[in-house]
């Protein structure tokens, strides 16, 4: 049982994660894969959990389009914070427990391996100074302890 | 599921490729014994552990790369109101460790610890708490001495025996000098000299030079959780395991699984059953069967053994297979410094002190504390993150970005007061792949072990601030848990008292002739150090004891 978003839902998605982890000198989260990094980790390790991941995504829609007349990707930076700071801050459960959810999913894949998939080129890792230090390991191979060199 | 009969006749069966089962295995075999070694997990090279940061031994939010897989290996905890909880291996109430040849060992961080001589006579240096299951060793520090520094030098442990006047006396130095002082080991150094802290290396069964024929560690920030990329690691899958094979007298069977020792009335075992890799069970002899599962896993392998005259598991006519289960609470502090003090050489663990394991006013033992493992970004943010710092926007961002190498933990494995009600039982309903009853866990530790590590939290907040952290913080107060995992201990204690013990002091079972536990389940009490060398020592001294059996 496998699935996938939408375009739209992908967009907004990554529009949301940009939001999570920001673009700066180093790239936002949308930008280094969180959407794809939570594709492949639903289909993985939880397809049991697709509608619930996608109903919340589909909330934090609507709500954008409620409160502001316009798609969330469309929103302005600030509005697109209030709209997460809104699910954040929710008297309902779900719309806050979903966005506590979505935030350690996107923090995982911006600073997890890239092999992972929502960490591109590592460059969260440059970002805090993290080498994995093993010759021949980039993080773009997880299952890789390098090439050629050190023996198994 | 039909039993096929006997494949072979073994000197010795030992259950579990582990520390100590490796060992065992490793150090029989070269002694000249035929010797049959039963792994439920695999056998795997380096390049097959994956190097994946979410699932891994040290942050397993999705699996592991190791066994136990997911699927087919349940366990359940038993909450105190009754409520019953499926978990799979990575949910923390799980208490996994490694399932694969070399178990814990091919991933471990290697920290290379003798327990004190006090270790072994808890209850006679502190009494013994009501409600908690505190006793002594019925062996002293002085009587495994000779086999601590077999483990040391046969696996091989860098070190600096000089620099740690807290310890037994000791026959030996390491084998292999520390590695150079890192930027951490320095920081610490300072602030400890400000508090009069004595401090040393931490120990690590690591080559910092080539050492049997391997090469040396490159000091790489994948340590703890992952195999190691050199082979500089030290576990029983690189050590004892491959000389045994080599005698040609060690026969491994990885991806099997033992279901129960058979052992007759008067308690002489004659080998065990096991499932192969895709269940077909077959029935191998021996003349000394000896089980090296791990706490958790030997007790259930006791308890599933029952037959005429231990109708309740082997070792259990006096109740206590699965009882006393602990591990090690771990509680310490992060540090935020001003200067970078993170200089990315693993694996990370450089200084430590022993100056809280014994004599802290008001409690019952302590621990050792030590600065933490290179952590992993995702892992300084899962778990380094202060109290109250939002997870999300630029904000968070730029904390991230800033104090990811200005950041220090302190923490250590606080000794546990044993409790009887934490423990291993057989699971009524619940059952894994082959069709046997699984682990149900339950209880948890005595109040005097949350006592113990809230005293030794406030040490490493003060040993922090002395060092220059600015910014110093730690989880909330600590409560009272069931705690075991990868530090697993207990659950077969040895005893000179059969009424109140599952071994005697040699490891074997009470009311057998030729049945042995050999692993962290022996441990009466855990100190306040990672168990591993501990674990390795006892491995070494029964090998020479059921040598002289067979």
């Amino acid at each position: 049982m496998s699935g996938s978003l939408s375009n739209q839902q992908q967009a907004t998605l990554s529009a949301a994660a940009d939001r999570i982890v920001p673009a700066d000198s180093f790239p936002a989260a949308g930008t280094a894969g969180a959407a794809d990094y939570i594709q492949r980790l639903l289909n993985r390790d939880m397809p049991h959990r697709w509608a619930e991941f996608v109903a919340g995504l589909e909330r934090l829609s609507t709500d954008a389009l409620a409160a502001h007349g316009l798609a969330f990707v469309e929103l302005t930076a600030p509005q697109q914070d209030e709209v997460l700071e809104q699910q954040d801050g929710s008297s309902d459960v779900a719309r806050r427990r979903f966005f506590a959810w979505l935030v350690e999913l996107v923090l995982e894949g911006y600073y997890a391996d890239p092999a992972n998939g929502g960490n591109a080129g590592a460059a969260s890792w440059r970002m805090v100074g993290y080498d994995p230090n093993i010759p021949g390991y980039d993080g773009s191979d997880g299952n890789s302890n390098g090439k050629g060199g050190p023996r198994g | 599921m039909a039993r096929v009969g006997r494949v072979a006749d073994f000197d010795v069966i030992v259950v579990g490729g582990g520390a100590a089962g490796g060992i065992l295995a490793g150090l029989l075999a070269e002694a000249g014994k035929t010797v049959l070694l039963l792994e439920r997990g695999r056998r795997m090279s380096v390049k097959e552990v994956s190097r994946d940061h979410v699932r891994n031994h040290r942050l397993a939010l999705y699996g592991h790369n190791t066994g136990p897989e997911l699927v087919g290996n349940p366990r359940t905890y038993e909450e105190a109101g009754g409520r019953v909880r499926l978990l799979a291996p990575n949910e923390g109430a799980y208490q996994n460790n490694a399932m694969v040849v070399g178990g814990g060992t091919l991933v471990y961080g290697a920290q290379a610890w003798r327990f004190l001589p006090d270790d072994f006579r808890m209850a006679s240096r502190y009494g013994v708490p009501e409600g908690s299951s505190l006793a002594d060793w019925p062996i002293s520090y002085e009587e495994l001495e000779p086999w601590y520094d077999r483990a040391e030098w046969g696996l091989g442990v860098a070190g600096d025996a000089a620099a740690m006047p807290r310890q037994g006396a000791r026959s030996r130095p390491f084998p292999m000098a520390p590695h150079a002082p890192s930027r951490p080991q320095q920081v610490l150094k300072l602030g400890a000299e400000r508090l009069g802290l004595s401090t040393h290396a931490v120990p690590l069964l690591i080559n910092t030079e080539p050492y049997n024929g391997r090469a040396a560690c490159i000091r790489c920030g994948m340590c703890v959780g992952f195999a190691c990329p050199t082979d500089a690691k030290n576990g029983s899958q690189n050590t004892l395991i491959p000389r045994g094979l080599a005698t040609g007298r060690l026969t491994l069977v990885a991806g099997a699984q033992a279901g129960r020792i058979e052992c007759d009335a008067r308690g002489k075992a004659s080998g065990v059953w096991y499932f192969q890799a895709g269940g077909k069970e077959l029935f191998a002899s021996a003349r000394v069967v000896v089980s090296s599962a791990g706490a958790i896993e030997s007790a259930r392998l006791l308890l599933l053994s029952r037959g005429a005259g231990h109708e309740s598991g082997l070792g259990n006519n006096s109740n206590h297979v699965g009882r006393h289960l602990q591990g090690h609470y771990y509680h310490g502090a992060h540090g935020l410094f001003e200067d970078v003090v993170q200089d990315g050489l693993g694996p990370g663990p450089s200084i430590s002190t022993c100056d809280f394991n014994h004599g802290n006013k008001g409690v019952i033992g302590g621990g050792m504390l030590a600065d933490e493992f290179i952590k992993l970004p995702i892992i300084f943010n899962k778990w380094g993150w202060p109290p109250g710092q939002r997870r999300w926007g630029q904000a968070a961002k730029d904390f991230m970005r800033h104090a990811y190498s200005r950041t220090m933990q302190v923490h250590g494995p606080v000794q546990e007061i044993p409790s009887p009600t934490s423990r291993v039982t057989l699971d009524p309903d619940v059952r894994d792949a082959n069709g046997l009853p699984v682990v149900r866990l339950s209880g948890a530790t005595h109040l005097e072990t949350a006592r113990t590590a809230e005293f030794v939290r406030e040490k490493a907040v003060d040993w922090l601030r002395a060092s220059g952290a600015t910014r110093i913080w730690t989880g909330g107060p600590i409560g009272v848990y069931l705690s075991a995992g990868q530090h697993q201990a207990g659950t077969c204690r040895m005893g000179r008292d059969a009424g109140c013990s599952v071994t005697d002091a040699t490891g074997r079972v009470h009311g057998t002739d030729n049945v042995y536990v050999v692993d962290g389940g022996l441990h009466v009490t855990n100190g306040g150090f990672n168990p591993v060398l501990t674990i390795m020592a006892l491995a070494y001294r029964a090998a020479a004891e059921i040598g002289t059996r067979v």
